[in-house]
């Protein structure tokens, strides 16, 4: 029984070691599915497409939740009532809140309140401009993951012997 | 909803609720920045009202109606028109260049405002600060009297000039034609029509779609030079016949009797006000040489359509 319960603390605490590495995992995966879809989105803007079919065959490319994220996008245009797309991007982008860490969601919920440009070259100038600050922050957590990652395993096991050696 | 009032957003659609209810008449809604919004009834102007309702007098600035007039500020004209371009005005980058583009319903939007200048070349416009709402009105029906005239006697269609002022509906004519030559009738049989439509006003498409019926055979180069899509068209779509709004250039008026050699049939529009004014025409004089056409078609102000063969022509002028 007493080995039994010992086992059990040192297997959560491992976990938890884990879970925080995987968090920061889940939030690089995320970051970089939002990077393709937003390379879709910039891809066809770039032709001129307005953003009610741009983010509709953005939509179609993507996968997972960024294909929710752009269809749900795309559905509130098609019935489109003078609202600011900002603002519909905003409310959208709820989706990615349990995904994402606060700085990264707030950075996704305002990359688009600059919009309205007469020309292509503007819109995508803008939304480039996001995606290079995300390329950015995905090379800082990809170096942070490996840093960390291992340090949160390790800890999460250690803490684990620490707390069995304890109870002994 | 109709697609009129759709153009309004919601917040503001409750001043145009009631003028916008009776469309039918209506061919153009004009805001100008910090001026009273003004929609024109078949001709007749109308200011609108903050109540919702129309009054046709602008009085003394004192008056009450003065006050009550409903102007179109700044802030308004920016929401209407980022309202009509679904906040992607970068999608009619090249539109604006010239001035208008074509939404859904097959409304044209013409905008004024400040050029983009760089370089000494205008790039675009900016503070857009007046809009022109010219409202699209298919009248189907309208080419009825005149379409039979229209073929020869081997039944095949007759190389057909459209002749009328500006505003006189030249084009909604263009339009109705198409339509019935495409379609067929009783007595004569569909034709596969290519249309260029240069300023996307005859189909009225709107990404590409037509919004007016041009003819179950139409196939349509939208917002193309003419010149490149006669080209194209004579290349990948073999059409019967070609219909071109308004020929401005040498080179049209050229390959269109290149085409004649290609045995395809064609119908465009000059504007003129009567037959004598465009055999003073220039650029349609090859064509004459060539004796391109076969029936004149004129919209008089006033007087109907009056149509005429190139034999009738003939002898009423030296072609």
């Amino acid at each position: 029984m007493k080995w039994t319960g010992l086992l059990l603390i040192l297997l959560g605490c491992s976990a938890a070691g884990i879970s925080l590495d995987l968090g920061l995992l889940q939030s690089i995966d995320t970051l970089m599915d939002i990077r393709d879809m937003m390379h879709f989105l910039v891809h066809e803007i770039e032709d001129c497409i307005p953003f009610g079919e741009a983010t509709k065959l953005a939509a179609a490319k993507s996968e997972g939740i960024c294909a929710y994220f752009m269809q749900g996008v795309s559905q509130k245009l098609q019935m489109y009532e003078g609202e600011d797309i900002a603002l519909i991007w905003r409310s959208q982008s709820e989706v990615f809140k349990p995904l994402l860490k606060n700085e990264d969601y707030e950075a996704f919920c305002h990359c688009l309140d600059q919009n309205g440009f007469v020309g292509c070259r503007d819109q995508c100038m803008v939304l480039n401009r996001y995606v290079e600050k995300l390329a950015d922050r995905l090379a800082v957590m990809k170096k942070k993951r490996e840093e960390t990652g291992k340090l949160y395993r390790t800890l999460g096991v250690i803490s684990g012997l620490f707390l069995c050696i304890l109870f002994l | 909803m109709n697609s009129l009032l759709a153009l309004i957003p919601e917040d503001l659609r409750m001043y145009f609720k009631k003028a916008l209810s009776k469309a039918e008449d209506i061919t153009e809604i004009r805001l100008r920045c910090n001026q009273p919004v003004c929609i024109y009834r078949m001709g007749r102007e109308v200011f609108l009202l903050k109540n919702g309702e129309e009054t046709e007098k602008l009085r003394n600035e004192s008056d009450q109606i003065r006050r009550d007039l409903l102007i179109a500020s700044k802030e308004y004209i920016d929401k209407v028109f980022m309202h009509i371009c679904r906040y992607s005005p970068y999608a009619y980058e090249e539109d604006l260049k010239k001035g208008f583009f074509t939404v859904e319903g097959g409304h044209r939007i013409g905008v004024a405002g400040q050029a983009r200048v760089a370089g000494g070349v205008v790039k675009g416009m900016q503070y857009i600060r007046y809009m022109n709402i010219r409202v699209a009105h298919q009248i189907k029906g309208c080419a009825n009297a005149v379409i039979n005239k229209l073929y020869l006697e081997d039944k095949t269609f007759a190389n057909t000039l459209i002749i009328a002022p500006p505003g006189m509906g030249k084009t909604t004519l263009l339009r109705d034609i198409v339509r019935l030559v495409s379609n067929g009738n009783d007595k004569y049989m569909g034709m596969k029509v290519g249309l260029i439509d240069e300023r996307s006003e005859i189909a009225g498409c709107y990404m590409g779609e037509a919004q007016n019926d041009v003819g179950i055979r139409t196939d349509i180069l939208d917002g193309y030079p003419k010149l490149l899509g006669m080209e194209n068209l004579l290349r990948s779509m073999s059409p019967q016949v070609i219909a071109l709004d308004e020929i401005t250039s040498d080179q049209e008026a050229e390959l269109l009797v290149y085409m004649l050699r290609c045995g395809v049939r064609f119908i465009v529009t000059v504007h003129a006000a009567d037959f004598e004014e465009i055999l003073q025409k220039e650029i349609l004089k090859p064509l004459f040489k060539e004796r391109a056409f076969q029936r004149f078609v004129l919209i008089e102000p006033g007087y109907g359509i009056n149509l005429k063969t190139d034999i009738e022509m003939k002898e009423q002028v030296s072609i």
